[in-house]
């Protein structure tokens, strides 16, 4: 009988599993590319409210270069989250693992009985039988001229003797044979996965460039 | 595993669905960092789980992970001319 264990391995379909690992993996960066850029949306459709935001700080000096005062530059027109600062983070997946165990139990199991008796019996008997038998009579007669008188008399006597003798023997012999054949397998399959975050593409989010309107001498 | 997540709330959300996210927030000890009522978000710092959950909400229409960007504020100097 072939091995089964080969033919277990061989029927393990660790391309198929591979693929679809890959496949799952691909998926599920896509969904988290997706979300990442609806976040961005949302970050760009969210406005702070005008005056809500320092852009910057105006510092008047004086000759001797002391500060004489400082002013507060405010977003004048509804600033959105993306622009203020606040990104969207992207996720990427760094690594898989796919751990694959399996586990086969093949047993064959043979079982021989054989099993024989025999019985020897003599069985002799013998037996005999007598019978007797007895008898007797007598009789008179009378004729002319002649007289007789006589008597008889008997005796049987049968006798029968026999025997026999009967030898028994008795034989019988079985035999069984068997063989069974086992055969358990188990598997179990875990997907690792490590997920981090990565650096935004370079065009999801746009470069702020501030540029602050001339402050001019008071 | 902790991290900063934009919330952001269905247009029809009302004020007591504000309150809900935040009470749930709140009990998860999540931290508000920014928040809006009249804009119906959040930006928060949690955990995944509590992210997933509120996720799962049917009044919150997005639920997206979010870095803070190296900001600074430009001084500009101005000389006061005499």
């Amino acid at each position: 009988m072939a091995d089964p264990v080969n033919a277990i391995v061989k029927e393990i379909p660790f391309a198929e599993l591979v693929r679809k690992a890959a496949l799952a993996i691909a998926d599920g960066q896509t969904a988290l590319d997706m979300n990442s850029v609806q976040t961005a949306q949302t970050l760009a459709d969210i406005k702070l409210d005008p005056g809500s935001v320092i852009l910057a700080l105006v510092e008047y000096t004086k000759e001797d270069g002391s500060i004489d005062r400082v002013e507060t530059l405010m977003n004048e027109q509804p600033l959105s989250l993306l622009a203020y600062g606040v990104v969207p983070t992207f996720y990427e997946f760094t690594e898989t693992v796919i751990d694959l165990r399996f586990w086969v139990h093949f047993w064959v199991r043979s079982t021989h009985v054989e099993s024989s008796s025999e019985f020897n019996k003599t069985l002799s008997s013998k037996w005999e039988t007598s019978r007797k038998t007895y008898g007797g009579g007598g009789g008179l007669s009378l004729n002319l001229g002649f007289f007789s008188i006589g008597g008889g008399g008997g005796y049987k006597k049968t006798e029968a003797k026999g025997s026999y003798e009967v030898d028994l023997h008795v034989s019988s012999h079985t035999a069984y044979d068997s063989q069974v054949y086992g055969l358990s397998a188990s598997a179990a399959c875990r997907l690792t996965t490590t997920l981090k975050p990565k650096p935004a593409p370079d065009r999801a989010v746009p470069q702020i460039i501030t540029k602050p309107v001339a402050a001019g001498p008071s | 595993m902790q991290g900063t997540y934009l919330i952001k709330l269905r247009d029809d959300s009302n004020e007591a669905d504000f309150m809900r996210v935040t009470g749930f927030l709140q009990s998860n000890k999540a931290q508000i960092i920014m928040a809006s009522r009249h804009g119906n978000w959040f930006i928060v710092v949690a955990n995944q789980q509590s992210a997933d959950v509120i996720k799962k909400m049917h009044i919150v229409k997005c639920v997206g992970g979010v870095t803070f960007r190296k900001r600074e504020v430009r001084i500009i100097r101005s000389k006061k001319h005499q």
